[in-house]
């Protein structure tokens, strides 16, 4: 049988609203996923330099503290939630 | 349009399909138990951070139900249980099961690394591994047991809550991890003595069907005092404070009530009266409550601020 763009399955009402609508939902995945990136940067960001601050405030500034180097970022932090 | 053009009768996959094929009740109360770890955890997440994790639990989850639904297609059909289940009623392809599956694997670890840290994104990976193919593919077919070790699958979920927060895997996030494996059994095998018909027509080698009815009933009442003795640990460890305490040891008393009356019961014999099928079903229904109610009292108290008004207990372990 020879293709002529024409003897393609053709997809009933209900498949169409089907298909419709599971784009739909993929597109809001989509963009709920982006979102999410998005918002999980800017905490990660912001958690980031409230630390900094927190750490250059107990230090007295970017000062190098136990091998530390200024610009390496904050101290771990332990399983109880106060810096190591 | 041409006349030539043919209609299509395959049937429609609806999105709640693909809900199904990611097993929402169970994605709930994992979230449940993982969100139970997360405020339990001595450290305090941002909102947009307990949520994304928390999300990736739900969608770690969701894709180990779905490898879990493309590997058992032909088990569920036989099954009357699941013979409706959106793979054998023929609504969703297999390879979009696996697909899905897969994809959200990826997505949901991603997802808990870049929100929280490597560990707790390393731990939900492997309890997805667990269950899709430890438990899924080998222990489910091949031994009595399978559940009893595959249970560690669920149980992942509070410590992978507790890593979220702190990064770490201490006894206390482990206390909660012995509770729902310890929980998993005697839960799973009230349900097994009412389809283990079902179970012996698939084939799978669940406990009623391997070593009977009764060796089951006594299973379940020793593994409900075993539930009844980890359950005090988060109590013991300071975890749980007072309305923990109390939850666990009146719920606890009720599941050991049912369990009794289980083992005493006839249910998953040959000649099991109605009553008895209903005594089981009501321990099943009722585990699903137990767990629910002992990690809602654990949300409940550190949320509220009022575990931590109550006295340590971690006294009693001499810490």
């Amino acid at each position: 049988m020879s293709f002529d763009g024409t003897d393609y399955p053709k997809m009933t009402e209900e498949q169409t609203k089907a298909r419709k609508k599971r784009n739909m939902v993929l597109a809001a995945g989509i963009v709920g996923f982006m979102l999410l990136i998005f918002a999980i940067t800017v905490v990660r960001i912001q958690e980031g330099v409230v630390r900094d601050q927190d750490w250059a405030a107990e230090t007295g500034g970017n000062q190098p503290v136990d091998g530390v180097q200024s610009g390496q970022g904050a101290p771990p932090v332990s399983s109880d939630g106060d810096a190591e | 349009m041409s006349d030539q053009a043919v209609t299509t009768s395959s049937p429609v996959a609806s999105v709640s399909d693909y809900i199904d094929l990611m097993k929402p009740r169970i994605m709930m109360l994992v979230v449940f138990t993982a969100a139970a770890g997360l405020v339990a955890a001595p450290v305090d997440l941002h909102p947009v951070t307990s949520f994304v994790a928390l999300l990736s639990v739900a969608l770690g989850s969701g894709a180990a139900g779905a490898i879990n639904m493309w590997f058992d297609y032909d088990i569920d059909a036989v099954m009357t249980r699941t013979s409706t289940r959106p793979l054998p009623a023929g609504r969703v392809q297999r390879s979009d099961a696996l697909s899905l599956g897969i994809f959200m694997s990826m997505i949901s670890v991603t997802l808990m690394t870049i929100a929280t840290n490597w560990q707790a994104g390393a731990l939900l990976a492997f309890s997805i591994f667990f269950y899709a193919v430890v438990y899924t593919m080998w222990l489910k077919r091949s031994t009595p047991q399978n559940i009893v070790i595959g249970g560690a699958a669920g149980a992942f979920p509070p410590v992978i809550g507790w890593v979220a927060a702190t990064g770490a895997m201490p006894l206390e996030a482990w206390a909660l991890f012995a509770l729902t494996f310890m929980w998993t059994p005697p839960h799973f095998w009230a349900l097994s003595l009412v389809a283990n018909k079902d179970y012996a027509k698939a084939g799978v080698p669940m406990l009623p069907v391997v070593h009977g009815a009764a060796n089951t009933r006594l299973q379940i009442l020793l593994y409900t005092f075993a539930l009844l003795a980890v359950s005090a640990l988060p109590t013991l460890f300071g975890t749980g404070g007072l309305i923990y305490t109390l939850t666990a040891a009146v719920c606890g008393v009720v599941f050991l009530a049912l369990a009794i009356r289980v083992f005493a019961s006839k249910a998953g014999d040959a000649d099991m009266a109605p009553r008895d099928r209903k005594l089981a079903l009501s321990l099943f229904a009722f585990s699903i409550a137990y767990l629910a109610l002992l990690f809602g009292a654990l949300i409940i108290e550190h949320m509220t601020g009022l575990h931590a008004s109550l006295p340590n207990y971690g006294i009693w372990m001499g810490a």
